[in-house]
């Protein structure tokens, strides 16, 4: 009887401790992944005009062209992908690595991108002209912070989630970018190939929603098995004018 | 009510007022362009009166210019206020002036607020006040002016011209409230101002504005085409209605122009100018139908003998 119970207590204390080490979403290894396209003729991207501040005009001198609508072979980049159901009370520990958002030749790179709840998104200016930093959030409290040095970081958090959080600086009107604040890791963005996947996504049946600034959003199901991937694949049509 | 005329402080009503239209253009082209909060402190602009190089760029230069000629209007505000306490003999008259520079300093305030609380709100009720403050110093203007007395002397009552221009001077602030809302909402949206009721309703008002219009130029044409009528009634009168005409074309091109516009770029100088242009001569509607309406209220008009050997105060 006491080796059963030393046992047991044993296997209870062991289990505790791996428990702790490994919380849900680093031995969840499940994964959504998929591709968002675009129904119709790729429109053409609009060239920026920054005239407005010659440190800008002389940042880009063979121009830059828009973010709103990136698309590639019928396939869009920057959108938006995350679980928007499903999960339960899963909430892993937020990371301490800070989401970094750059202000480059007057653009903000990346221009679409997530970010927990309480976790530090460090924006940067890397340009030698003033930014201004202008939070749009409903959520959380909003910001408008002066950034008028080049190297120059400043750390914000967001305190509830929201989709989707505009930035912009109102110096450059052209400059906006978009955060999507959530209380869990489950989320990613198109890349240029329109590709996106969301990595160590516990086992189960999800609502997964794709955000695109312009086009608005679309809502699939994916059921991840344990170890599996599931494939969700999103088509937007044209906004309506 | 003895006539007074004060040359001084005259000029100082009316360089306060042209001023403060100037302020007025600015403050559009501000929210035209979208700088109003690409200078994140108040009331010193990057921690500096006349920060270096504010003029680089353009939405710095058109929001701390903004801030540079509201100081000048300020000043200038302050100053007529002062002339007035110590030389316009009228109680009614120093409180004008001293509601006026009140007036002024809360005008400043909101747009200090706007500013620190990033409220959209803020910008609708800066706007408002704006062109509120604009109508005093207009009115305190012409109450300095040498033809005010005369008003005072006669005794027409007029009761319809009364009637029409107070109700256009009401429709046209109204029709400026609506207009601020479409331009600080519905505009920083990427949907068009067609899905958007309250633009239907501007559509509306200002077709109730012009009607009003019409009935007060006719209302002011009753009362006489010679003599001080024709100067104090009858040109106000013709005067909003020729404007009410130049705004709805401003506001139909400001339309075309601008509603393809997308919050993603810099506006080009014809969207940044143009619906500055049409909140402008809103102001100038209003302010011109205030006054009209006040001058119906504040008595009626003598022959203009008066006006040839008013009372001059040169002090």
């Amino acid at each position: 009887m006491r080796k059963f119970l030393t046992t047991a207590f044993c296997t209870t204390l062991a289990a505790t401790a791996v428990g702790a080490m490994f919380p849900q979403s680093a031995i969840a290894n499940g994964a959504i992944a998929g591709t968002v396209s675009f129904e119709g003729d790729s429109p053409t991207r609009r060239p920026m005009q920054m005239a407005a501040d010659p440190v800008c005009e002389k940042a880009n001198p063979d121009g830059r062209l828009g973010e709103v609508m990136v698309i590639n072979n019928g396939k869009i980049a920057n959108v938006f992908v995350y679980i928007k159901d499903g999960l339960g009370d899963v909430k892993p520990a937020v990371p301490t690595d800070p989401v970094v958002i750059d202000q480059s030749g007057c653009m903000y790179t990346p221009h679409v991108v997530g970010a927990r709840v309480g976790q530090v998104v460090q924006i940067m200016n890397s340009d030698p002209t003033l930014h201004n930093v202008h939070s749009l959030a409903k959520e959380s409290r909003q910001f408008n912070s002066a950034m008028p040095i080049k190297g120059m970081k400043i750390k914000k958090k967001f305190t509830a989630p929201e989709i989707m959080v505009k930035m912009k600086c109102d110096v450059h009107p052209w400059m906006g970018a978009y955060i999507g604040v959530l209380d869990h890791p489950y989320f990613g963005v198109t890349g240029e190939d329109g590709s996106f996947s969301i990595t160590d996504v516990p086992a189960g049946k999800y609502t997964v929603e794709a955000w695109h600034e312009h086009l608005g959003t679309k809502t699939g199901t994916a059921t991840v098995a344990a170890d599996g991937t599931a494939s969700v694949n999103f088509s937007f049509a044209p906004a309506a004018p | 009510m003895p006539d007074y005329y004060d040359r001084l402080l005259h000029r100082a009503a009316v360089l306060t007022a042209g001023l403060t239209f100037l302020l007025i253009i600015a403050g559009g082209l501000v929210t035209s362009r979208d700088a109003g909060l690409a200078v994140p402190d108040w009331p010193l602009s990057f921690g500096s009166i006349n920060p270096p190089h504010w003029y680089a760029i353009e939405n710095v230069r058109t929001e701390h210019g903004h801030r540079l000629i509201a100081g000048i209007v300020t000043l200038a505000t302050l100053t007529t206020a002062i002339i007035a306490k110590r030389r316009d003999p009228r109680r009614w008259a120093r409180r004008l002036a001293a509601a006026a520079a009140g007036a002024v300093l809360l005008q400043a305030l909101l747009g200090g607020i706007r500013v620190l609380s990033l409220d959209i709100d803020f910008a609708i009720v800066h706007g408002a006040v704006g062109q509120a403050f604009f109508c005093l110093t207009v009115l305190l203007a012409a109450a300095t002016s040498p033809v005010w007395a005369d008003l005072q002397q006669d005794n027409g009552r007029r009761p319809h011209l009364r009637r029409w221009a107070t109700l256009l001077a009401v429709a046209v602030f109204g029709q400026l409230l609506v207009g601020l809302s479409i331009r600080h909402i519905v505009s920083a949206g990427q949907q068009s101002l067609l899905a958007a009721p309250i633009f239907y309703t501007h559509i509306g008002l200002g077709l109730a504005v012009a009607l009003l219009a019409v009935l007060t130029l006719l209302a002011a044409n009753a009362e006489g085409t010679s003599g001080a009528a024709a100067r104090l009634l009858r040109r106000p009168a013709s005067a909003v209605t020729g404007l009410v005409v130049v705004q709805i074309g401003l506001g139909f091109a400001t339309f075309i122009i601008t509603d393809a516009m997308t919050p993603d770029r810099q506006a080009t100088m014809l969207e940044g100018w143009l619906p500055t242009l049409h909140v402008a001569v809103g102001a100038a509607i209003l302010a011109t139908s205030v006054l009209l309406s006040v001058r119906c209220f504040v008595g009626g008009l003598a022959e203009p003998a008066a006006l040839a050997n008013p009372v001059v105060t040169a002090r």
